[in-house]
């Protein structure tokens, strides 16, 4: 684990202040991503957890505005770049933006590949629409980047369809495509999560190195706290499409405040041992609920052991529990009701 | 398909002879002699084993009708009804294709529904019914375009090279067009479909997230995507869109294949019907085959040996 973080500077590379992303359904308003703020230092990693369908990635994709129709970022959100308003600028503003200066890593290297071009031609696409070059030399920047990302023969390589590789080397491949124009932030929405355990370690050595190398910021999501634990620096932990608790990593292990992250650290193997046979040691009781219907006051009291009336009225506010730590839990005001009952014995009400 | 045609238009009652000498005057006996040397006094499995050992040899026979070998005729007409499809096909495709491609940039507008209503209204027309009101409305009604065949039967021997072009080009605008409508129409909308069918793929997400255009987005990373259920239908629709050549060229009294087939059947020609058929079904098989090259080449996946299977 790393040592404990410097505060905040207060001018961030990336600042996403009270964003709203929304998608109309059938079953109602789906607000996946309902009033987040969060902050990303120039060079720093930045995880992102919390369990599947808490916005995470809807929050990285609202950064580049990928959201599709009809879904939409609503009025009043704002994610700062560099100068750059990326919820409200102009397109062409966004495109210069959009793979030079954020690069973007997905989680499915299966699907996230165009089927019908070499991974050469779809590496040089990157550097031809953001630079005037020539085909070769732009096949050259390709052959050279997956070099980087460690691809064996990459010459060869270039020329093959993402079908003919296995899946650690197409996420290679979206590394070498997210970085080849060498971005002051990558965007890794659960980079690892379908590879196998071994391959997953490579990823994200080879991640963690080359950060090193370009000197940029990770803004890393995932639902595993062991990642979280081996490569980030600061976490927020996401629930309901809120950030619900911020902090250093080295604070947040010894130190979670909020009930859901005290239960996610429960849920995982220890982070300090990733490698331990033990499985889950418990689950957080119940299940995220639908964005279409986020419970009233605290999103997370009905999983909650400790909840009480306060938490099903009033929604707390992000309360600062020191200088770098904050928690989205009324027990930050009322402390004493922490000795109720046991956690694990807690029961979804 | 040889076989088939050859039987069909022998159970179909009279004979060439009939058809050409049926002037009461001439008597039985003419017609017997004429029936003798074009070997249709042969018991009909004759007449069937003698004409395929002829197409094996790449002989399709004696036309009736011209007094000429069927090959010099289809040497003849093949050429004109290549100019004409050809045209016709490579215009529905460039024409479909921008159809959708404009329908799905402006999915869900005005645009996108006048165009989507339009294309259904001309893909239900039959083609005959189409070719005659073009032919009314723009050649006589409004007389923009000549009203058939392929040059100016009085004019076209005495153009200079650049006026006789155009002459061939002026002819074969409003034919073309009337039959690349429906092909196009019919196209358009499989092209939207297939475009649709692809718009939430992930890949079209890592392309916008790389900062490719969105002209680009569409017109290259979809596109290519979309292009296999449009290479499956260029295979399937090829009888069709030959059926509508049939048609369409002898509305505009086009002198091609069609035009051909429709006067032997009328005149009972079997030589050249049954070699227009045969010449109509080699033209779907290499059509077929081609959709299968072309798949080929538009998806990589296809490529190897033991590739997954086809959608
Ligand atoms: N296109 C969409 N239409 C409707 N709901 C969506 C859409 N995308 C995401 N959601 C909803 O938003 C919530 C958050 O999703 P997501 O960000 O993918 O979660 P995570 O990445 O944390 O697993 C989920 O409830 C999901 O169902
Ligand atoms: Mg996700």
């Amino acid at each position: 684990m790393t040592a404990p973080q410097p505060v905040p500077a207060p001018n961030p590379l990336l600042s996403i202040r009270d964003l709203r992303t929304v998608f109309p359904t059938g079953a109602g308003v789906a607000r996946a991503v309902d009033g987040l703020t969060l902050g990303v230092e120039p060079g720093e990693t930045l995880g992102i957890v919390g369990e599947s369908g808490s916005g995470k990635s809807v929050t990285a994709l609202s950064i580049l505005r990928l959201i599709r129709p009809p879904g939409r970022i609503e009025a009043g959100s704002s994610i700062t770049f560099g100068g750059t308003d990326l919820a409200t600028c102009d397109a062409e503003s966004l495109r210069a933006i959009r793979g030079r200066r954020i690069g973007m890593v997905f989680q499915e290297p299966m699907t996230a590949l165009n089927p019908v071009f070499t991974v050469g031609s779809q590496i040089a696409e990157v550097v031809r629409v953001h630079e005037r070059t020539t085909r070769q030399a732009a096949w050259g920047r390709a052959v050279a980047m997956l070099e980087a990302v460690r691809i064996p023969a990459s010459a060869e390589r270039a020329h093959q369809y993402p079908h003919e590789l296995s899946g650690g080397t197409r996420q290679r491949v979206m590394l070498a495509m997210a970085l080849v124009m060498h971005p002051a932030l990558l965007i890794a929405d659960e980079p690892t999560t379908a590879l196998d355990v071994t391959v997953q370690a490579q990823i994200l050595a080879l991640l963690a190195e080359l950060q090193q190398s370009l000197g940029m910021a990770v803004l890393l999501i995932t639902h595993d706290l062991a990642i979280i634990a081996a490569v980030a620096s600061r976490v927020v932990v996401m629930y309901g499409g809120q950030a619900v608790e911020e902090a250093p990593v080295t604070e947040l292990f010894a130190a979670a405040h909020h009930p859901y992250t005290e239960g996610l650290l429960r849920a995982v193997p220890r982070p300090r041992l990733p490698n331990s046979p033990a499985a889950r040691l418990a689950e957080i009781p119940g299940s995220v609920p639908p964005a279409t219907a986020w419970p009233a006051g605290c999103r997370f009291h009905d999983r909650c052991a400790f909840a009480w009336d306060r938490c099903r009225h009033e929604m707390p506010p992000l309360y600062a529990i020191s200088a770098t730590h904050a928690s989205r839990c009324h027990l930050a005001a009322e402390p004493a009701r922490r000795t109720a009952p046991a956690p694990t014995a807690g029961t979804p009400s | 398909m040889t076989t088939a045609t050859f039987i069909l238009i022998h159970l179909a009652p009279g004979d060439p002879i009939g058809g050409g000498l049926d002037d009461p005057r001439v008597s039985e006996a003419v017609r017997a002699h004429w029936r003798a040397v074009y070997g249709l006094d042969q018991p009909l499995a004759v007449q069937f084993i003698r004409y395929l050992a002829g197409v094996a040899r790449g002989q399709f026979g004696y036309s009736f009708a011209y007094n000429e070998s069927v090959s010099t005729i289809l040497a003849r007409a093949l050429p004109r009804t290549m100019l004409l499809a050809g045209s016709a096909l490579v215009l529905s495709f460039v024409a479909g294709i921008a159809m959708a491609l404009i329908q799905v940039a402006r999915h869900g507008t005005a645009t996108d529904r006048v165009i989507g209503v339009a294309s259904l209204a001309v893909y239900s027309l039959p083609e005959f019914w189409l070719g005659q009101v073009a032919l009314l409305t723009f050649a006589y009604v409004l007389p923009i375009f000549p009203a058939g065949g392929m040059v100016d039967p009085v004019m076209h021997p005495y153009l200079g090279p650049l006026a006789a072009l155009w002459d061939r080009i002026d002819h074969l605008i409003l034919p073309a067009l009337t039959l690349s409508a429906l092909t196009a129409a019919g196209i358009a909308r499989y092209q939207r479909a297939a475009l649709l069918d692809v718009a939430a793929d992930d890949y079209l997400r890592t392309a916008r997230a790389k900062g490719v255009p969105e002209r680009s987005v569409l017109m290259r990373h979809a596109l290519r995507n979309a292009a296999l259920p449009v290479i499956t239908l260029f295979g399937l629709a090829l009888p069709g869109f030959l059926g509508g050549t049939v048609f369409i060229e002898k509305v505009f009294s086009w002198p091609g294949i069609g035009s051909l087939a429709v006067d032997a059947v009328t005149a009972r020609d079997y030589p050249v019907v049954i070699a227009c058929a045969v010449l109509g079904s080699m033209l779907v098989a290499g059509g077929s085959f081609l959709a299968d090259v072309l798949y080929a080449v538009a998806d990589p996946r296809l490529r190897r040996a033991p590739g997954p299977s086809r959608p």
